[in-house]
Formats: structure tokens, sequence, C-alpha cells
């Protein structure tokens, strides 16, 4: 059940593109409620993760608070390197205008399993 | 009289042991935000540079920040338990809230809802920024969750 929010993140992202899509000349307002309601169940899903790891014991804990730690600063690293690429106009042709929701979802997600991976054979 | 001078002493030393590793810690935050500026100062006046150098030269900054993030493990490591456990929940809060901030900018600028202060995401400065600002907002949170 922990990845109830993640999945209805998912679904919300796909619906608010193609609605974006179909309202594209509507007003400010409605574009950003629709650009950024991924972010609602995001938030929920991050909050539940963290809850989560709060019940744990004392070494899960701190192997999942490492791993999580890990891939946060390791998708800020890689949005900020492409961001920064960008605003030197050397990345024309990729990741415009830098990494998206999904981008940052999958980088997350990948190197979350390698952070576990990682902080598993530290406490060993 | 000698156990309370031997006790001051030890206090002393290891005071200036702490300050020493957090002076150490933020040298490499201090490098990394010279290292930018150099660097975006080269970049914007040598425009005709080569695209791989200027890439090179672009991300240089992050090598100075990944040296920052291992003194930072390194310094988290040392620490007790309680202070580890409120580092740890501070750093989380301001990596995942740098993370969502980051996005939501991106996200809008893809859209078409431009962000004329933020045209190409947060960048060096702003993601540094934005940690530092939740990295204090998650300190102070979860210090007075502990007391």
């Amino acid at each position: 059940m922990q990845s109830f929010w993640l999945i209805v993140a998912g679904a919300v992202t796909v619906y608010s593109h193609v609605l974006l899509e179909k309202y594209a000349g509507s007003g400010p307002t409605l574009k950003w409620l629709l650009a950024l309601s991924p972010f609602a169940p995001l938030l929920l899903y991050v909050r539940t993760v963290l809850r989560a790891i709060r019940a744990m014991d004392e070494l899960q804990r701190r192997i999942q608070l490492e791993a999580w730690i890990f891939a946060a600063i390791g998708t800020i690293f890689a949005t900020t390197a492409i961001n920064v690429l960008h605003e030197n106009g050397l990345l024309t042709m990729l990741f415009q205008p830098g990494l998206g929701l999904p981008g940052a979802t999958v980088i997350m997600f990948l190197l979350l399993i390698l952070g576990g991976f990682m902080a598993n054979r530290h406490y060993q | 009289m000698k156990e309370t001078a031997a006790i001051a002493q030890e206090e002393s030393t290891k005071s200036s042991r702490s300050l020493h590793k957090e002076l150490k810690f933020n040298a490499w935050l201090a490098v990394a935000t010279v290292t930018y500026l150099i660097t975006l100062y080269l970049v914007r006046t040598n425009p005709d540079w080569a695209p791989a150098l200027k890439v090179i030269v672009t991300l240089l900054p992050i090598l100075p920040g990944l040296l920052y993030l291992r003194s930072g493990v390194k310094l988290l490591r040392s620490m007790d338990e309680l202070q580890r456990r409120i580092q740890f929940e501070a750093w989380l809060f301001a990596a995942i809230g740098t993370v969502v901030v980051g996005a939501i900018i991106n996200v809008l600028t893809a859209n078409g809802i431009v962000w004329e202060k933020f045209p190409h995401g947060l960048e060096m400065g702003g993601t540094y920024l934005t940690m530092f600002l939740l990295w204090c907002l998650g300190t102070a949170s979860a210090t007075r969750r502990y007391q």
C-alpha cells in the first residue's frame, strides 16, 4: 500500500498532460493547477515513506535514510548539471527544458536502489 | 583539582577538533562557490570555446560539491546518535524539498507557464541556496521534535 500515492501521482501526471494539451489556450490559473496537480499525491507519497521509515527499527531506519538522502542528492546533482548545461546553451537537444517530473522520479528511483544496496553493504 | 583541569583540557581539545572539522567541511562549500563563479565568468567571456571544453568547465563546480558531500557524510558519521538523527532528517528534508522545488519549476517551464526568473530551472546558485534554507528549516524542526 506504500506505493499507492506513487501510482496516483503517475496517473495524475499522464491525465494532467492530456488536459494541458486539451486546454492549451486557457488562462494561466488553470494551467498552473493542472501542471502542479501531480505534486499533491507525490508529497503524500513522501509523507507515507517518511512515516514508514520512522516505524522501522534503528538499523533499517538508518539504511533507508542513507539511501533516500543519496537518491535525493544524486537527483539534485543530475538536475542541476542538466540545468547548467541548458543555461550555457550546451544541451539543446536533450531534456528540454531540464528534467521534468517523470525524469526526476526515474533517476531518484534508480539512485534509491543503488543507495539501498550500498547502505546494506556498509552495515553488513 | 588535577581531574578538573584534565577534563577542561579534554573539553577544549574536543571543541577545537569539532571546530576544525566544521571549518574543513564548510571549506568545500566555499571552494564550490568560488569555482562556480569563476567557471560562470569563463564560459560567458569565452563563447568561442569548443563545446566539449565548455561542458567540462561548466560542470567543474560539481566536483567540489561532491567533496563537500563526502565531508558532510564523514561529519555525520562522527556525530552522536541524537545529533546524527537530527542531521539525517534535516538533510533528507532539504534534499527532497530541493528536488520538489526544482521539478515544479521545470514542469512549469515545460508547460509554457514561463517563470521568467528561472528559464533554465534552479541553477547551481539557486540549488545551493534552496538546499541551505531548507536545511536550516529541517534542522530547526528536527531539533524541536527531539527536545
